[in-house]
């Protein structure tokens, strides 16, 4: 047996194979931003039909929040004619509906007293629907709207958010989403890609998208088309909003998803019979009170 | 504007990563080929018993260890692969580094003695800081072996 | 070749000592089998994905350090010991290292 003179010269590259760095970087980027995305659309496509088996008393178990935090910041119109004319046209509406559901045999989803109208005071032309059936119409809208017929369009198209479950249906998106994520990134120790990959998926997951205010514009016509007999008058809120410029984030929010020209036109289609010369009914008092004060302080 | 101020950081990170990152590997291992030529002398085995001819040597346990961590870059690439599964080039360079080091620190150690040979060599690697959820921090790895040294 | 983790193979002669070989490898699951692993972490059993990931990882670095002894004219390598740490969370590194020689 000889015993070495020296450590053999061994070759290079076999326990560190030389690699690309770069395009390894750039291939398993994309190939993981596909299978996110892939994920986002998957879990988005199926929510619609989760959503609907969750019972209303759960949603409305994790909601509750957004009207006391209106409270604590003050921002609900102090005038409680003007929030009771709002509830008792939203009521009504809902009684509408009930009705409407019960000749063909149904119920609504979602009880009629767990609904709640607020006025916010807020200048930018708004209206929204979030968990719990809550709905929020803003004093800038009132503004933007002529008669009681265009705000009970909004009323109604948010009542049909409500009753589609759509609230629900955008916050189940997101937190699964979140949850997925937090699972397959969280696993495999990528703290610098969960704040990325998990912010541009909930942008995209949090609001309603635009076939989800496509059907609430066609919901909401049919009760509108019920409660008054004809449709006069729904498009006064979208054609207010697209004439004029300003660029409040609300209603940017409110307007990215479906184009609002193009919504003008669903609901005028829709709205054809028996709208001809119908009479529309003026906003309640209290209601047009608040649109001078606001006018008159401007 | 947030999402777009993280993104800057993180692009800004991953590129000082890259740049640095490989000039520091492409150095290190420039310095570890040189060392290792000017200590080939001294033999490093694992056999466990000592050679032919050094039997009556002074047996001494001599260690070489180094802590090396990995840059921005490679630790999300590695994140990334983590991901979609395959071997983790990132780390291997990382080890292979590392063990050579830890090697040469032992031969310097048993040099400074005045061995002959290194018999019984063990490797001990281990993460030294960051937990697992946060992927790999820093790694040391231990050389450990006998020197034999004439008397 | 012939590995071993001993020192004498019976009815070989070693005719000359090589020095040190080593073969390392890093190795990843994808994310589902990682997440698979996770749920049978709550049963307890055998997780057979990570079996069979440090298995397939001890076998390339068996053949890295083959290579290795191959590449300075070795028929051996005895002497060889494993080395498995888990660098980070669902990468195991594992590492072969013996004593590259040439037998009769």
């Amino acid at each position: 047996m000889r015993a070495p003179r020296r450590n053999p010269r061994l070759p290079e590259g076999i326990n560190a194979p030389p690699s690309k760095p770069l395009s390894e970087f750039l291939q398993l980027s994309a190939v993981v931003l596909l299978a996110t995305a892939l994920l986002a659309m998957v879990v988005g496509a199926s929510m619609p039909f989760l959503a609907r088996l969750i019972p209303f008393a759960w949603e409305q178990g994790v909601s509750g929040g957004i009207e006391s935090y209106l409270q604590q910041s003050g921002s609900l119109v102090d005038s409680a004619d003007a929030q009771a004319a709002l509830s008792t046209l939203g009521t009504q509406l809902l009684e509408t509906q009930a009705r409407v559901l019960a000749t063909s045999g149904d119920s609504q989803a979602v009880p009629q007293q767990a609904y709640r109208f607020a006025l916010i005071d807020d200048p930018s032309p708004n209206a929204f629907a979030t968990l719990g059936a809550q709905v929020m119409v803003t004093r800038g809208l009132l503004d933007a709207v002529k008669t009681e017929n265009g705000l009970a369009m909004v009323l109604a198209h948010e009542i049909a958010h409500v009753e589609l479950r759509h609230p629900l249906e955008a916050a189940s998106r997101s937190v699964v989403l979140q949850v997925l994520l937090s699972t397959v990134l969280g696993s495999s120790n990528s703290q610098p890609l969960i704040g990325l990959a998990g912010g541009g998926a909930l942008i995209t997951a949090l609001s309603f998208n635009r076939s989800m205010e496509l059907k609430a514009d066609a919901h909401a016509l049919n009760l509108l088309q019920a409660h008054y007999g004809h449709t006069r008058g729904a498009d006064e809120f979208f054609v207010t909003v697209s004439g004029s410029d300003s660029h409040d984030h609300w209603r940017v929010f409110f307007e990215t998803h479906p184009g609002i020209d193009a919504r003008i036109e669903a609901i005028r289609a829709g709205s054809g019979l028996g709208s001809e010369g119908a009479l529309t009914a003026p906003l309640p008092a209290a209601l047009r009170s608040l649109q001078e004060s606001a006018s008159s302080s401007q | 504007m947030d999402v777009i101020i993280q993104l800057a950081v993180f692009l800004t990170l991953l590129c000082l990563g890259y740049v640095f990152g490989s000039r520091t590997e492409h150095k290190h291992y420039e310095s570890i080929r040189e060392r290792e030529e000017q200590l080939r002398q001294l033999v490093v085995l694992t056999s466990r018993l000592p050679l032919a001819g050094q039997l009556n040597h002074e047996a001494r346990l001599v260690s070489g260890n180094v802590v090396i961590s990995v840059d921005f870059f490679k630790s999300v690439l590695a994140s990334l692969r983590n991901l979609v599964g395959g071997n983790v080039n990132a780390y291997e360079s990382l080890l292979d580094r590392a063990r050579r080091e830890a090697v040469l620190r032992l031969q310097a150690a048993a040099k400074e003695q005045g061995a002959e040979a290194v018999i019984n060599l063990k490797f001990e690697t281990s993460r030294v800081s960051g937990n697992a959820s946060q992927g790999l921090g820093s790694v040391e790895v231990l050389a450990y072996g006998t020197a034999m040294i004439p008397r | 070749m012939i590995i071993s983790n001993i020192e004498i193979i019976p009815g070989k002669r070693v005719v000359e000592h090589l020095g040190l070989v080593q073969g390392s490898t890093v190795r990843a699951k994808h994310v589902g089998k990682d997440i698979a692993a996770g749920f049978k972490n709550l049963f307890g059993g055998e997780l057979g994905n990570y079996t069979e990931l440090l298995q397939e990882s001890r076998e390339e670095a068996v053949q890295r350090m083959q290579e290795q002894a191959a590449a300075i004219g070795a028929n051996a390598v005895i002497n060889v010991r494993f080395s498995t740490s888990a660098i980070t969370a669902g990468a195991s590194e594992i590492l072969a290292y013996g004593t590259a020689v040439v037998m009769e």
